[in-house]
């Protein structure tokens, strides 16, 4: 859910104590706590978990700029090491030897630091000579894109607008690998931030069956993840795979995609003979626990004691619940929470009715809030404006919520049941094509 | 009471004087009402029952043409910022024009919205106001508590060692506290003390406003030499009806609770619609931006219209109580049809105001941000004489650590909130005292 719907829910927690309104009336806010506390979990996944971790790897196929924060950075040809090949960099140098065969443009950059053959293919070779006004003379200044690889054992650097996605498929295949002999390593994964404040998509998708690794570079999106090109980067640079030596299994029912924003970190942890991926490791672990809950509510307790409020009971329940509808709220998508750690080391998954940014299970859930909100309020007014009972109003009120809970609700299990059909409808797929192969 | 037909007239000569004005960025159309209504302009000319229909007008008009400053005018390079706004976007990859079309989209759309809500308003807000009105310190303290705990940390996600990387990253966090505490001094100044003399009372805050929001992006486009590619003028857009659906509908409930709540603004109201409905991509944004607007801007002034119970929120609607408050179920029905007929004009008319924009700001971009920056100057000038440039210049000082923390503009708001939840709760004295006021 959506961090607001998580804060009305601790809101319309604390509405349910009279104590704690009469307060606002005088003047004490003491009922944001619980909708702070239920904003909580997440808060403290995203502002202190998320940096304190420590990655084992730091995949940043397109490093940026550090003057501009943005792909592509501009480097030497002498600083391209092996570990750099496939990476998304500029280079900026005088421009020798030119050939033009048509479909495959070649010349030879120098740059002071060194020299190196650069070759732009296809489309890539159309962008670029769109890009100069023109084919490179010799003696031209010029700054080309791209990525650096080997031709015939040669460091040559290959003319594009994005990274090979080979680079991120063979570091995630590593990955995995190393996860299956140390028992467990994250992978950062990093954005691609490029020029207008938009961002280049790419996909991993981790085929535990045939143990690939695939990755396809997208087009450029916006940060609202608006595509801004048809047609994305050029066929012979879009898809790559890497193979894997361990057995994996992925957990996360859905490709990872990078777009804008932060990028994923993707944990893989041994267990037994398989390498299990663990989709953001830092997230919904500790923090999305029933017991954190109750140690927030203890420490809000002790501190409203301490400052002599006169609710502190009330207000310490209120935070209670409304960090607990944070941890149920989450459950209804897929990820799900380590729900009782410490006594529990994995996340529980969650029941998958909507994912978590359903703009319906979203607004269901918030006009629900509100709705319980209003009752509360104008139960506990002096003259209540709405002159109907509790019960009544509150479920007159949420009437909508109901409706969307109950659209969600079929939807969910319309997709289930049409998955299932389709994987059927695929496994005797499968099995006819052995049976027609072995006749 | 007045005829249709000098109702209509009124309400278009408000449209035309709010075109004229409202896509100058640094005029805020409140201010334009304020100075004809300081100066007794409106007095000598027009009859005082027609002037809330002069206003309505007006007002209807600034929620579109206002649109070209905020598309237009406030680039700013993607090296300087860390995140530009969609609109901000469009125009750097010369849709500028697709991005107003957009705004215009969702104005249009709220102003349908807004009028076919007009029957069940008198029911439903007044049963609302007396039911909410003893809570709205907890739903202000609870938007900006939120704002603040809600803030994506932005830097620091590239650095390798976790220690400098939370480091980094609570750089932005802390700044936004920063931004929001200077903000919230600030305006308790301006509204607490003689500062600005009390003849510009109507208007003080007014080169804050510039200054947190104004000034600060002029001085980025000139200092980053942003340049602007040619802009595409046609009238077509990218997009697809359940983006626009969505938009609409997230911008219309975000335009609703801001102008029902005092002090909440439109961007704040977009913020708790946007979780809400869950929005995603810019084009939804965009279209949920001008609805927002649109009612966030008309809806509150409309409220000033209800027969059962007169709502006055936001400055015009202040000003013009003090004018003539409409009382009728008639002028109620009037106001309706007049924000129907303003908005159909406002549309064409800033759609046409576009085009000609967009042909002027890629060829004279630095001039224009130059003279903006010069005319953001009068304007605190004239309204407010040397002290509101004062005034105006420490102000663009927090918008721009805003900027420079990469952190919410939007804190800057901490200039109204602040003060007035210090009022609500009955700090006001103590912080005074606090700061030997």
């Amino acid at each position: 859910m959506r961090g607001l719907v998580h804060f009305l829910s601790g809101l319309a927690a604390a509405t349910f104590f009279r104590g704690l309104l009469m307060d606002v009336q005088r003047g004490c806010l003491a009922a944001v706590i619980p909708a702070a506390c239920a904003y909580l979990p997440d808060f403290f996944d995203f502002k202190f978990w998320k940096f304190l971790e420590k990655w084992d790897y730091n995949v940043d196929p397109a490093p940026q700029d550090p003057s501009e924060s943005k792909a592509p950075k501009l480097v030497k040809i002498a600083e391209l090491s092996d570990d750099d090949r496939y990476r998304f960099y500029a280079l900026k140098g005088r421009v020798l030897e030119v050939t033009d065969e048509g479909e495959k443009l070649t010349f030879l950059l120098d740059d002071g630091s060194g020299r190196m053959r650069v070759i732009a293919l296809k489309e890539d070779r159309e962008a670029l000579l769109e890009a100069l006004g023109g084919p490179p003379r010799e003696g031209d200044e010029v700054q080309v894109s791209g990525y650096m690889d080997y031709l015939d054992g040669e460091k040559v650097f290959f003319v594009a607008d994005a990274p090979h996605p080979m680079y991120v498929a063979e570091r995630i295949a590593r990955a995995i690998d190393d996860a299956y002999s140390k028992g467990e390593v994250r992978v950062k994964v990093q954005t691609i931030r490029m020029s207008g404040d938009v961002y280049r998509r790419y996909i991993i998708d981790l085929d535990g069956e045939n143990r690939v690794v695939r990755v396809a570079m997208g087009p450029l999106v916006t940060v609202g993840g608006n595509p801004l090109e048809e047609r994305g980067v050029p066929e012979y640079r879009r898809v790559a795979e890497a193979r894997t030596k361990a057995r994996f299994v992925k957990k996360y029912p859905k490709p990872t995609v990078i777009e804008a924003f932060s990028g994923p970190t993707i944990g893989f942890k041994r267990e037994g003979d398989v390498v299990e991926e663990v989709f953001l490791p830092w997230h919904r672990e500790w923090s999305h626990s029933f017991v954190t809950g109750v140690l927030v509510a203890v420490i809000v307790y002790i501190l409203g004691w301490l400052a002599g409020y006169p609710n502190t009971a009330q207000l310490s329940i209120a935070s209670l619940a409304g960090f607990w509808l944070h941890i149920v709220e989450d459950q209804l998508g897929f990820m799900g929470g380590n729900l009782f750690f410490p006594f529990t080391s994995r996340r529980i998954p969650g029941l998958g009715i909507a994912e978590s940014g359903s703009a319906v299970m979203n607004f269901a859930t918030a006009w629900l809030m509100i709705s319980l909100m209003i009752a509360n309020l104008n139960r506990f007014s002096p003259k209540p404006p709405i002159p109907l009972p509790y019960t009544t109003l509150v479920l007159l009120l949420s009437i909508p919520s109901i409706a969307l809970y109950a659209y969600a609700v079929w939807r969910w299990l319309r997709e289930r049941t049409k998955v299932k059909a389709e994987e059927i409808a695929a496994k005797e797929a499968m099995e006819e094509e052995e049976e027609l192969g072995g006749a | 009471m007045l005829d249709p037909l000098s109702v209509v007239l009124w309400a278009l000569f408000g449209v035309a004087v709010g075109l004229l004005f409202s896509w100058m960025p640094g005029f805020h159309v409140y201010n334009v009402i304020a100075l004809l209504t300081a100066t007794g302009l409106t007095f000598t000319f027009m009859p005082s029952d027609a002037f809330p229909f002069f206003v309505l007008g007006a007002i209807v008009s600034f929620a579109y043409a206002s649109t070209i400053s905020t598309v237009y005018f406030s680039v700013a390079d993607d090296t300087m910022i860390f995140m530009l706004f969609p609109t901000q976007r469009y125009l750097v990859v010369g849709r500028g024009h697709e991005a107003v079309l957009l705004t215009l989209i969702g104005a249009f759309g709220a102003s349908l919205v807004l009028a076919a809500s007009l029957p069940i308003l008198p029911l439903v807000l007044p049963t609302l106001r007396d039911l909410l009105n003893p809570y709205i310190p907890l739903f202000l303290a609870s938007l900006v508590v939120f704002m603040f705990m809600s803030e994506w940390l932005k830097v620091g996600d590239r650095v390798e060692n976790p220690r400098l990387r939370i480091a980094v990253a609570w750089t932005q966090a802390l700044g936004g506290i920063f931004v929001f505490l200077a903000s919230g001094v600030l305006g308790f100044i301006l509204m607490y003390t003689n500062f600005l003399p009390a003849r510009v009372a109507y208007v003080r805050l007014t080169p804050m406003f510039l200054g947190f929001f104004g000034l600060p992006w002029v001085l980025l486009n000139i200092l980053s030499d942003v340049r602007i590619g040619e802009q595409i003028t046609e009238d077509t857009v990218a997009t697809d009806p359940r983006a626009l659906l969505n938009g609409l509908f997230g911008g219309v409930l975000g335009g609703y609770i801001a102008a029902f709540f005092p002090i909440i603004t439109g961007g704040m109201g977009a913020l708790v619609a946007g979780h809400m409905t869950s929005q995603r991509g810019d084009d939804t944004f965009i279209v949920s931006q001008g609805a927002n607007r649109f009612v966030y801007y008309v809806g509150a002034f409309l409220f000033l219209f209800l027969p059962t119970a007169a709502i006055t929120r936001g400055g015009a609607a202040w000003l013009v109580s003090g004018v003539y408050q409409p009382k009728t179920y008639r002028e109620y029905v009037y106001a309706a049809g007049v924000l129907l007929l303003a908005s159909g004009v406002s549309f064409l008319g800033t759609l046409l105001l576009s085009k000609a924009v967009a042909r002027v700001v890629t060829r004279h971009y630095k001039t224009i941000s130059y003279a903006v920056a010069g005319l953001l100057f009068l304007i605190s000038w004239a309204l407010t004489g040397f002290m509101g440039v004062v005034v105006m210049v420490v102000a663009s000082l927090i918008g721009l650590a805003a900027a420079f923390f990469n952190t919410r503009r939007s804190y800057c708001l901490g200039g109204l909130i602040f003060p007035v939840l210090l009022s609500m709760t009955g700090y006001t004295e103590v912080f005074a005292s606090l700061l030997g006021l």
